[in-house]
C-alpha cells in the first residue's frame, strides 16, 4: 500500500521541517494542502523539502498549478480547482490528481486526463463531521470501474488497512492520523507495521 | 566508507552528485583536471532539437529539458548563480528547407558546472582534483578505486570520465568502445545587433548567450584527441557563420578553445549498469548531448545506484 501524507493546512514551516523530513523514507507521497500560504511561501517550503531528501515525485501540491509547474511536482487538483481538462492541456507533463467523492466523478475525472484519484471519505473522519462516509463498497466500486490509481482518504487507522487494500486500492492518505499526532514518526511506523 | 564514488567531474559526473546529495546520500567525486574543465567547458549548451538526435534518445532527451529549467532555478537558490538558462527561437537552416522552433532552452555550461560544484560543496560533498585513476577493482562488499592520490572505498562507483572512462573501466576488466572527437568553437562579440534566435545549419551554430557572447561551433574531427585550436577549424567556422548571418562579420572575437566528445561506436551513450559488475555503474558516451542529457542521466543513475543500497540495507 502506497502512503499519503496530506498535511494539515497550518504547517509552520520552519518548524516542521525536521518532521517532513524524518517522515521522508515513509512517504510515498507528501500532499502540501496549504491554501493559507502564498505562492512564494509554497515554493520556499517545497524548495526545502526537496534540500531535505524529497523527490520531485515524492511532492503534491494542492490547487496551485503554477505553483506546481514552476517547482516541478505534481498537483491535487480539488472541488475549487482549475478543471482537469483545461490543466492537461496547458501542461501535458504535469503529474495530475484530482479528488472525486462518487464514481461518475472519478469516471469523469479520468476521462479528463487526471493520473491518479483520490477518494473519500471512507469512514467517518473529524475533518467531514457532517458528511456521511462513503464506505468500503463504495471505494470497491471506484477502484473497479476506473483504470487509474485510487488513493483512499478519510478516517483511515491502521487496523483498516488490510479493509482498504482488499478493495484494490493502490493506497491510503492520511491526515490527522500521523501530522496531527503528538509524535508523527510513531505514528507512521504504525501504519507501516500493518504488512499487506 | 562512501556510499557513492563517481569518477569524472564534468557535467554528468557533477549533476549525478548534486541528485544524490539531495537525497542524502554520501557522495565523493574524483576528477582527473578541475571539475567542469574538461570537455564540459566546451560545450554551448544548445538543448538541441530531436532533430539532430537519434529517435532512441528522444524519451530521454525530453525529460531533461522538462529537468533543466527546475535545476537551474534550484541551483540559483542555492548558490546565487544564474546558470543562462533561458528559451529562445531556434531556426534550423537544412538544404532547402527552414524549420523555426519558437523555444529552444540553452544553459550557459560553465556557469552550470560552477554552479554544481559550489552546491556540492556547501553541502560538504568533497570533489577531489587532480586524481588520476589506476585501478578500479569490486569485491563482494564494496568497491575499491586505487589513484596516484590514494584509495577510496564505496558501495558504488560512477564511471562518468568522458574518453577516460575506457581505459579506467578496462582496469576491472570491463571494456565498453569510444573514440574521441574532437570540436572546436570560438566566441565572438556583436555590438550593436543582439542575436536573438540561435543559427544553426550542416555546416555551423551561432548560440547567443546570456552574457551577450555569440558562440560559434563548431567542428568535428572524428579520432582526434589533440589539444588546441587549428587554424583551418578557425577558418571553415567563421566562414560558415558569415555565410549563415552576415552580420558576424563586425564582430570580434574574444575567445577559441577546443574539447573532445565521448563518441561510441554504435552511437548511443552508455547509461547505467554492466554486465559483469554488480557495483560498477557507467554514464559516458554522450557525445554531442552530454550537457543536454546530464539531467536525466543523473535522475535514471541515481535512483539505479540507490538500489544497491536498499538492497544492502534491508
Amino acid at each position: 500500500m502506497r502512503l499519503h501524507l496530506i498535511s494539515t493546512g497550518s504547517i509552520n514551516p520552519i518548524d516542521e521541517i525536521k518532521t517532513f523530513q524524518s517522515l521522508q523514507p515513509y512517504t510515498d507521497q507528501l500532499h502540501l494542502r496549504e491554501p493559507n500560504l502564498s505562492a512564494a511561501e509554497l515554493l520556499d517550503l517545497i524548495d526545502a523539502l526537496l534540500a531535505q531528501g524529497y523527490t520531485s515525485d515524492q511532492l503534491t501540491v494542492h490547487d496551485r498549478v503554477d505553483v506546481a509547474h514552476v517547482a516541478g511536482i505534481g498537483v491535487q487538483l480539488t472541488r475549487h480547482s482549475l478543471r482537469v481538462r483545461d490543466v492537461r492541456r496547458h501542461f501535458p507533463n504535469l503529474v495530475i490528481g484530482k479528488s472525486v467523492h462518487s464514481l461518475a466523478e472519478a469516471l469523469a475525472a479520468e476521462a479528463e486526463g487526471a493520473d491518479r484519484l483520490l477518494y473519500g471519505h471512507i469512514y467517518r473522519t473529524a475533518s467531514k463531521p457532517n458528511v456521511p462516509p462513503r464506505g468500503i463498497d463504495a471505494l470497491k466500486q471506484v477502484v473497479t470501474f476506473t483504470t487509474k490509481p485510487v488513493i483512499a482518504i478519510g478516517g483511515i487507522t491502521p487496523d483498516r488497512i488490510s479493509e482498504i487494500a482488499a478493495t484494490g486500492a493502490t493506497g491510503i492518505a492520511v491526515l490527522s492520523g500521523i501530522l496531527s499526532q503528538a509524535d508523527p514518526l510513531a505514528a507512521v511506523h504504525h501504519y507501516q507495521e500493518v504488512r499487506v | 566508507m562512501t556510499d557513492h564514488i563517481i569518477i569524472g567531474g564534468g557535467v554528468i559526473g557533477l549533476t549525478l552528485a548534486y541528485s544524490l546529495a539531495c537525497q542524502n546520500e554520501s557522495v565523493v567525486v574524483l576528477e582527473r583536471g578541475a571539475g567542469g574543465q574538461g570537455t564540459s567547458r566546451a560545450a554551448a549548451g544548445m538543448l538541441a532539437t530531436d532533430i539532430e538526435l537519434r529517435e532512441e534518445l528522444h524519451a530521454l532527451a525530453a525529460r531533461s529539458r522538462r529537468l533543466y529549467p527546475l535545476l537551474a532555478r534550484r541551483l540559483e537558490r542555492e548558490t546565487g548563480i544564474d546558470c543562462g538558462y533561458r528559451e529562445q527561437p531556434f531556426l534550423l537552416k537544412r538544404k532547402e528547407r527552414e524549420h523555426l522552433f519558437p523555444a529552444v532552452g540553452q544553459i550557459d555550461p560553465r556557469r552550470l558546472t560552477t554552479a554544481l560544484m559550489y552546491a556540492l560543496r556547501t553541502r560538504g560533498i568533497s570533489i577531489e582534483e587532480q586524481v588520476d585513476i589506476t585501478r578500479i577493482e569490486e569485491s563482494d562488499d564494496f568497491i575499491r578505486v586505487e589513484s596516484n592520490t590514494g584509495i577510496w572505498t564505496g558501495r558504488t562507483v560512477t564511471i562518468a570520465a568522458g574518453r577516460g572512462s575506457q581505459a579506467m573501466l578496462a582496469t576491472a576488466g570491463i571494456s565498453i568502445a569510444t573514440y574521441g572527437v574532437k570540436g572546436e568553437c570560438l566566441a565572438v562579440r556583436l555590438a550593436g545587433r543582439p542575436l536573438r534566435s540561435i543559427l544553426f545549419d550542416d555546416s555551423v551554430y551561432l548560440v547567443p548567450k546570456a552574457d551577450g557572447r555569440i558562440l560559434i561551433g563548431a567542428t568535428e574531427l572524428p579520432h582526434d584527441e589533440t589539444v588546441g585550436v587549428s587554424v583551418a577549424g578557425v577558418t571553415s567556422l567563421l566562414h560558415a557563420a558569415e555565410r549563415l548571418y552576415p552580420p558576424i562579420r563586425d564582430a570580434f572575437i574574444e575567445e577559441v578553445w577546443s574539447g573532445v566528445r565521448p563518441q561510441t561506436i554504435s552511437g548511443l551513450p552508455y547509461i547505467g549498469v554492466t554486465s559483469s559488475a554488480r557495483r560498477i555503474f557507467l554514464a559516458t558516451g554522450h557525445h554531442r548531448h552530454g550537457i543536454l542529457l546530464a539531467p536525466a542521466t543523473a535522475e535514471v543513475l541515481s535512483a539505479t545506484v540507490r538500489l544497491i543500497q536498499k538492497e544492502e540495507v534491508r
